[in-house]
């Protein structure tokens, strides 16, 4: 163990700049020189009271930012329809919210954060132990690439609307900044649960393509044992499957490397009778030992120089060792998902509740900006319709990667089962049928699924749930709007009549039938259908 | 391009091929590269002509769209828009990187099917799928006749329709296409099933009257050799899947966005009292879909089928019952499921989800309708 330890590196020593970064906007509280010398997240009390500090900035700034555009607000609630204020009202917050259980869900997380990547580094260690690799070095990329998109998407958003939208004649006007904030960190929260998602679902795969390799390797292995270069499929051969092929596979090289003896004529002239265990087992541990490490998604190192196949497979009890280990590695890393799934579910419920309601409200306040009404000075970026596909697009992007990857993970758990089975009927042998069997039914048993505080699972068919209920009441609210438009149009046409018909009444001096004009009037007026 | 495949299908594919919807070529052709650089070429060629037909019906002031209230002409732009996303994904996927999985596909099916013999023999076997695409192309042939012939047509009916009608077109074959890839996998289900009942008999023949030493043995490698297959057949299922992943989804939607606003002017032009019969034509849409879904059930039901044929099996020895355990684990591992993008499963029960929602929307929008036209008038 100790030989390996420094092989592996720490998945943490990719997340130097995204650490940086969330240390300085306070998303995370942990320290910041035991990060940078040892690579380990550790609490630390000056982190949680500068983070503190942070959220009362935040909240307080956020406030006077509140404050200082709620007068436009004033008007809106004089001269609009309730509808849009109180939708407005109800949403002024909930970026805030938002904010607030990220940073406080980081708080309260910030032993259990450093534990995560620990049991990660640990699963790393095993992995190498069983000779498969997972290269981290993809992820410093996807974090860089990802704090890019997000740097861009908020810039492009602020700068947009302070300069089509806010006067910024005033000096206020620059708190406008302010409200890029609680998207800002949240999605830098959402970056960290992002990546290590995405390191899982590698370490998933990881663990397939060692198994799949396997199988590879064994299909060659027979075919190269027939002798029959033309035969794609060694399977459809029932002679080759009724003999125990590791005795025939390790003489066969042993000749090979020996003498350059044809391997078919030799197969031809003997058969069944080359059954010399001891050696065997001799020339296969030989074998073993000068086997190194294979790089990952590499199935074999040179299959071309490597003339003589070895097959793990066709040695049941050292391929058990190596599926069990493999399996328990498995167990691991759905259990860390579980656990990393734990530590955001309340961060990933208030995002996904966010996202549900600012992409209705967003859609609902551009098309009142169509219609020429006023709407909540917060939601100015709705009068341009071009900011609001930006602002839909980033909200909603946030939401569905974090659902697709979620998902995918889950996928890459359960092809793990898939992949076995594959190990299993290759092999075909007793022996390894019993092992594949109670693997598997233990794999079934242990699937990992996302989940947001289980009121819903985060997988592709909340997607479809979502957009019908956006749908759903984006319709009902536009109805409210028109109704609500309708009825206050009536009331004004219906007073400035009531002048003129008043008026009428007066200077013809026909009181009743004037009254009944006025009736007649009034219903036609109150009632808005077409005709 | 180490596959054959029969004559019906050659001659299907060789039609898909025209419309760019078949981006590999067939095997036995000349120059394969050459071929899928070309077809390649005619995709784009075909994208850009939808392309530009839909951004000209989207911007032109013309009368394209329906123009006399506001909701009606958002309800027409959002036909061509779905549309256009429909052509960009099917095209789309006749890149090399998608392009790869199609062709994996037709690797696994032309390895392990040996062609039928005659003509006729193909056509039995493929009737499903021959009577389906017919049958809807000849619908769809008849309804645009007798709408020509009927209707009396106005400038905006012309437009609407000679700019319209080739996505529908276009749509509903891509719709086909799914309908064979689906026929293919679902035959391949069948086959099992059957063989597995052929076990099924020798092993319960076997029992009362006559067996042979070594039977089990046979018996146990004839179940492995069927695993091999069922494993076959869920990778099939899966580059089914990864081949087509986003058309099925924009297919379907497409289909979905049309009905449910034709449904909406219906109600409006018979409300309206307007001379126009055009949502005859939404006949062959609303058979699409549920000649689709009814096709991946099939399939789909396939499998708890081959699941009860395999534990029919009689055993006698431990290692035939381990191999038929392992077969059935196997089976839950690899269920075959058919789904767009893991969004939702492509079965019957979305049929009635879908005219659930076809149905509320239409009540939400002849709800909305005297307020506007109200407003408009």
């Amino acid at each position: 163990m100790s030989q390996v330890t420094p092989m592996v590196q720490p998945l943490l020593l990719q997340f130097q700049q995204l650490f940086f970064l969330s240390k300085v906007v306070g998303v995370l509280p942990q320290d910041l020189t035991k990060f940078r010398h040892k690579n380990v997240l550790e609490k630390s009390r000056n982190g949680m009271i500068y983070m503190l500090g942070m959220l009362a900035l935040y909240v307080g700034l956020y406030n006077l930012l509140i404050y200082s555009f709620s007068e436009e607000d004033r008007t809106l609630k004089a001269t609009q329809s309730t509808l849009t204020f109180v939708i407005g009202l109800f949403l002024t917050y909930i970026g805030l919210i938002m904010m607030a259980t990220d940073q406080v869900t980081a708080l309260f997380n910030q032993g259990k954060l450093g534990e995560l990547y620990e049991r990660i580094r640990v699963v790393d260690e095993r992995l190498y132990r069983e000779q498969c690799l997972v290269n981290n070095s993809c992820i410093a990329k996807r974090i860089r690439i990802m704090l890019v998109m997000t740097i861009i998407f908020e810039l492009f958003i602020l700068l947009t609307t302070y300069i089509e939208l806010v006067d910024y004649t005033q000096w206020l006007s620059l708190l406008w900044m302010v409200s890029a904030i609680p998207t800002f960190i949240n999605t830098l929260d959402k970056i960290w649960f992002a990546v290590s998602l995405f390191a899982l679902k590698e370490r998933f795969e990881a663990i397939n393509a060692t198994l799949e390799d396997l199988v590879t390797e064994h299909e060659k292995f027979q075919t190269w044992l027939t002798g029959d270069a033309d035969a794609p499929e060694p399977h459809t051969a029932d002679s080759s499957e009724t003999q125990p092929p590791q005795y025939d596979s390790n003489l066969e090289y042993l000749y090979k490397e020996l003498g350059g003896i044809d391997i078919g004529s030799l197969r031809g002239s003997g058969g069944k009778n080359n059954k010399v265990a001891p050696i065997a087992h001799s020339l296969n541990s030989f074998g073993e030992s000068i086997q190194t490490p294979r790089k990952p998604h590499q199935p074999n190192p040179n299959p071309m120089m490597n003339m003589a196949h070895e097959s793990e497979l066709s040695n049941a009890t050292k391929v058990e060792e190596k599926l069990n280990n493999l399996c328990q590695v498995h167990d691991e890393i759905c259990e860390i998902g579980k656990a990393m799934n734990g530590l955001w579910s309340y961060p990933i419920l208030s995002l996904m509740a966010y996202g549900f309601l600012i992409f209705t409200a967003q859609l609902y306040f551009l098309y009142c900006a169509t219609r020429a009404q006023s709407i909540p000075s917060l939601f100015r970026s709705a009068k341009n319709p071009f900011i609001t596909v930006i602002v839909l697009v980033y909200t909603s992007g946030k939401c569905i990667y974090l659902i697709y990857l979620s998902w995918k993970t889950s996928l890459a758990s359960k092809r793990t089962g898939i992949s076995l089975h594959k190990c299993g009927v290759v092999a075909d042998d007793n022996l390894l049928y019993e092992i594949v069997n109670h693997l598997s039914l233990k794999l079934l048993n242990h699937s990992v699924d996302f989940s947001a505080c289980g009121f819903f699972t985060l997988d592709m068919e909340t997607l479809y749930g979502v957009s019908g209920g956006i749908t759903s009441y984006l319709i009902i609210l536009i109805q409210f709007n028109l109704a609500a438009q309708q009825a206050k149009d009536a009331i004004q046409s219906f007073n400035s009549f009531n002048d003129t018909a008043g008026l009428v009444g007066a200077a013809t001096e026909f009181g009743n039938e004037s009254s009944t004009l006025y009736d007649l009037v009034t219903t036609t007026m109150m009632t808005p259908s077409n005709y | 391009m180490g596959y054959h495949i029969d004559r019906v299908l050659r001659l299907h594919l060789r039609f898909y091929q025209l419309l760019g919807l078949h981006g590999l070529p067939l095997p036995g052709d000349a120059h394969p590269s050459r071929k899928a650089w070309l077809l390649q070429f005619w995709a784009g060629c075909l994208l850009t002509g939808f392309s530009t037909i839909a951004f000209v019906c989207l911007t032109s002031d013309d009368d394209y769209l329906y123009h006399d209230d506001a909701f009606s002409c958002f309800n027409d732009g959002m036909k061509y828009g779905f549309a256009e996303m429909a052509v960009l994904s099917i095209y789309g996927e006749t890149l090399p990187g998608q392009r790869y999985h199609l062709a994996r596909f037709w690797q696994l099916y032309g390895a392990r099917t040996p062609p039928a013999g005659t003509l006729r023999q193909q056509l039995v076997q493929h009737r499903r799928y021959l009577i389906q695409l017919y049958g809807l192309v000849f619908l769809e042939l008849v309804l645009l006749c007798l709408f020509v012939s009927v209707q009396d047509i106005s400038h905006h009916i012309l437009l609407f329709w000679s700019t319209f009608q080739p996505f529908v077109f276009l749509v509903h074959l891509r719709n086909t296409q799914f309908l064979l890839h689906l026929e293919l996998l679902r035959q391949q289900l069948v086959q099992l099933e059957c063989e597995l009942g052929l076990l099924v008999e020798y092993s319960s023949f076997a029992s009362v009257a006559a067996s042979f030493a070594g039977f089990e043995d046979y018996l146990r490698r004839r179940v492995r050799e069927k695993q091999l297959m069922y494993e076959r057949i869920y990778e099939l299922c899966i580059s089914f899947s990864r081949a087509f992943s986003y058309s099925v989804l924009t297919v379907l939607l497409m289909i979905y966005i049309r009905i449910t606003v034709d449904c909406y002017f219906l109600y409006y032009t018979i409300y309206m009292s307007i001379d126009n019969i055009d949502y005859y034509m939404l006949m062959p849409a609303v058979m699409q879909i549920p000649a689709f879904l009814y096709a991946s059930q099939s399939c789909m039901q396939m499998v708890p089928r081959i699941a009860y044929q395999l534990h029919n099996i009689l055993t006698t020895s431990s290692a035939l019952s381990l191999q038929i355990q392992n077969f059935s684990l196997q089976i839950l591992h690899e269920p075959v499921r058919i789904d767009c993008l893991g969004i939702i499963v492509l079965d019957n029960h979305l049929l009635t989800r879908i005219a659930c929602a076809v149905c509320t929307y239409i009540i939400f929008t002849v709800q909305l309708m005297p307020k506007l036209s109200g407003s408009s008038i």
